[in-house]
């Protein structure tokens, strides 16, 4: 299973990816990914790249629910589980 | 040798302001204006028929070249939203618009974002096969029919215009071999609603698609004609938005100014967004030119140009 540590580096080197200007910080778990700076468009980026890296197909997502790395996290586990 | 060798275009005066809706659909300037990249969306005049698009992109194109209406064997409309009901078809409105002769041959092609492709090739393999010399291909496709005002996902991408390109045996650009490519499962991604005659658009589907299959038909174009990616001028891509235009620069190590983007004032206007850019490379263009066109569909075509020595002159 996708460990928390495992999935934020994926999750980070998807951001790089897609991110032109690097994040000054690293993103909370908690924190909320427009506080951040992500957009919509950002994230369906990050979600391609997120489904490349880790082999995997992400269900459609409501963007505006699943909005933090927490909830990112715990909606992949959720999926894989079903 | 078939080829294009002029183009002109009809954009709608009347235009919405995207950035004066920023609030309307809770999005910041930038990104309206870095991200879609779209500030102005052209929206043709009520009362104005698809047609009638046509009609002044050939106006214009006449006033380019000249051409006499009478010397006109071939005409094809690709549009999604054609005149009325789209029977009859478009292209016959158009050839009693512009008092065609009887022995033109008309039809309309059903395709979107990679229509242009499509078109000049079916176009010119038409006119290759039956001797013909002269012919135009337009491309006029006024989402503004089925936009749904209040789906900020196609609102604020979609604008209205036609394209006229003259097709003839003396042209400017010459078509290398094309790649056409179907996946019918996607149909849904972007679609005219049969219940609400909306048009409805799965975002990140289409971007999804886009990123996965582009960069690599695009290779494989270049395969087939035996070039590198170093060797072509310009990238002529279909202007879905202006960050899907600068992520396939970035997944194909592409400098930017090899790929434009320049639709801020015109949005995407569908199978007229390559023809818009290409017109202005009629006059002086670089020899070597990748054009790709991809969305509704899901349908992909990839075609390279190549300058001739008319061009050169």
């Amino acid at each position: 299973m996708l460990s928390k540590g495992e999935f934020r580096a994926v999750f980070e080197k998807a951001m790089q990816q897609v991110l032109t200007k690097a994040p000054q910080n690293p993103i909370g778990d908690s924190e909320d990914f427009s506080d951040y700076g992500l957009d919509s468009l950002d994230l369906i980026n990050i979600l391609l790249h997120l489904e490349n890296d880790l082999g995997v197909q992400i269900e459609e997502v409501d963007l505006a629910e699943v909005n933090s790395l927490d909830k990112l996290y715990a909606y992949l586990i959720e999926q894989r589980q079903d | 040798m078939i080829g294009i060798q002029d183009i002109a275009s009809f954009v709608p005066q009347s235009r919405v302001d995207n950035l004066a809706r920023c609030e309307q659909f809770h999005k910041s300037r930038d990104f309206i204006s870095q991200k879609i990249g779209f500030v102005f969306l052209p929206r043709m005049d009520k009362g104005m028929e698809t047609s009638d698009m046509c009609v002044r992109a050939f106006e214009a194109l006449q006033q380019k070249t000249g051409l006499d209406p009478q010397m006109v064997e071939c005409v094809i409309v690709c549009t999604q939203n054609p005149d009325g009901f789209g029977l009859p078809h478009t292209a016959s409105i158009v050839h009693d618009k512009l008092c065609l002769p009887t022995d033109t041959a008309t039809l309309d092609v059903s395709l979107g974002c990679s229509g242009y492709i499509y078109c000049l090739n079916l176009l010119s393999s038409f006119m290759a096969g039956n001797g013909m010399r002269t012919g135009l291909l337009f491309t006029a496709d006024p989402y503004s029919k089925v936009l749904d005002p209040q789906d900020y996902v196609t609102e604020l991408l979609f604008g209205d215009a036609a394209t006229c390109t003259l097709v003839s045996d003396d042209p400017v650009y010459s078509c290398m071999r094309a790649l056409f490519a179907t996946d019918g499962k996607g149909h849904r991604a972007i679609r005219v609603s049969p219940n609400t005659r909306k048009l409805s658009m799965d975002g990140r589907g289409v971007f999804n698609f886009t990123m996965r299959t582009v960069p690599r038909h695009i290779l494989e174009c270049l395969k087939v004609n035996g070039l590198r990616i170093e060797e072509v001028d310009l990238f002529l891509l279909h202007q879905a938005s202006k960050y899907i235009i600068d992520n396939l620069a970035r997944q194909l190590r592409l400098p930017p100014e090899k790929v434009p983007f320049a639709a801020a004032e015109n949005g995407n206007t569908v199978s007229s967004s390559i023809p818009l850019m290409l017109q202005s490379y009629i006059e002086a263009g670089p020899r070597t030119i990748l054009a790709s066109g991809f969305g509704v569909g899901l349908s992909w075509a990839t075609s390279i140009f190549r300058r001739t020595a008319q061009g050169e002159r």
